[in-house]
């Protein structure tokens, strides 16, 4: 073996020996200097449910009760007095019955924190009460109208007509920011915000 | 041939130093989850401004056993949030689920909803993000329970329930 050649070896073996040195060196290295890496805050909360839409858009408390059950149709109302208190967690409710035969069988819940932020509205039917029953239907059907019309008076009749066609169904939509459902058994409708 | 040696090993050294420090420098780099209390937590993030967060959307929040609560009614759908901490605040378990009417579809908020949840360990790694909404959106429609290990935490998405869609990621040990 010429010189060169026991040079070379040589050459070649120590830069395999000073690479596994250097290489583990490194590693240990970028091991210790390590950090934990990740962000410190969370995301942009963009586009996340906000509680300013628990509430209808739109909606007044009293032109519900006044307006539109009380003044037009002699219906009577009082604030809710039951231990379990709104099922969307109002501060309040108001009951609201229709007047003459029909008391405490046809009746209208208004759910809602204060005049202009309500929560959910619904009316309900008593099961004596047959389907098809026109009272049952129409009342329904206003509802769906006069809630809708708050925000969006363009969509009132679509509202309107989806009530009357829905009155006696298990079905539901969304018109203009509202969700519309209504059910068979128990025999009611409810406006709540659509989310 | 005693300098050519010592030259050659200094060469070797140097770059295999310099090549094996930045490997596994960079390799360490993903946003990973990290040792915590005896547990697996996202390393930085901690649950106080996270909770914050959501206050600041309406969302309200309780310590309930060992992590925060957040939730939110919007009409009939509930959001809530379960952020598991350990006692230096640190999060190693995030739970969302998203209750609504069953005939209802799910709507762009509560998707939002569940891949800022699914976020939360990569809120400055935008790669990540985009590659967890993707993830995200595919499962919470699927109506099935579906797993993957996305850079070192495990997830869950179950939409196979139409009336409750849940998400749950935790860190897991390398």
């Amino acid at each position: 073996m010429t010189s060169k050649a026991v040079t070379a070896l040589v050459a070649a073996g120590a830069l395999v020996a000073g690479g596994l040195v250097g290489g583990g060196v490194g590693a240990v290295a970028a091991l210790a200097s390590a950090e934990p890496h990740g962000p410190s805050a969370p995301p942009p909360v963009t586009g996340l449910p906000n509680g300013n839409q628990r509430y209808l858009p739109g909606v007044k408390v009293s032109a519900i009760s006044d307006g539109w059950l009380k003044q037009k149709n002699q219906w009577t109302c009082e604030p809710d007095d039951s231990k379990h208190g709104p099922a969307s967690g109002a501060k309040n409710q108001l009951d609201c019955t229709a007047p003459g035969d029909l008391s405490y069988l046809v009746s209208v819940e208004i759910e809602y924190d204060d005049e202009t932020h309500v929560r959910a509205v619904d009316a309900d039917c008593a099961p004596v009460i047959k389907p098809g029953n026109k009272y049952c239907t129409t009342t329904f059907a206003n509802l769906a109208q006069l809630i809708v019309s708050f925000a969006h008076p363009d969509l009132q009749k679509q509202a309107q007509d989806w009530g009357t066609q829905n009155a006696d169904s298990d079905n539901s939509t969304t018109i203009g920011g509202v969700r519309l459902a209504v059910m068979l058994d128990p025999h009611f409708i409810e406006a709540t915000p659509d989310a | 041939m005693l300098i050519t040696a010592l030259a050659a090993a200094l060469v070797g050294l140097l770059a295999a130093g310099i090549g094996c420090f930045a490997l596994v420098t960079s390799s360490r780099d993903a946003p990973g989850p990290t040792e915590c209390d005896g547990d697996t937590c996202i390393p930085t993030l901690r649950a106080a401004p996270v909770v914050a967060a959501l206050k600041s959307q309406g969302h309200e929040c309780r310590i309930d056993g060992d992590g925060w609560v957040c939730d939110l009614d919007i009409g009939d759908v509930h959001y809530e949030l379960e952020v598991g901490i350990t006692s230096e605040d640190q999060i190693y378990e995030v739970r969302a689920e998203v209750t609504k009417p069953e005939d209802a579809q799910l709507s762009a908020q509560s998707l939002n909803y569940l891949v800022w949840a699914a976020s939360l360990p990569f809120g400055d790694d935008k790669p990540t993000m985009s590659e967890i909404r993707s993830w995200v959106t595919g499962r919470a429609k699927d109506n099935k329970d579906s797993k993957a290990k996305i850079s070192g935490y495990e997830y869950e998405l179950d939409s196979s329930n139409p009336h409750t869609i849940t998400f749950t990621f935790r860190g897991v040990r390398s």
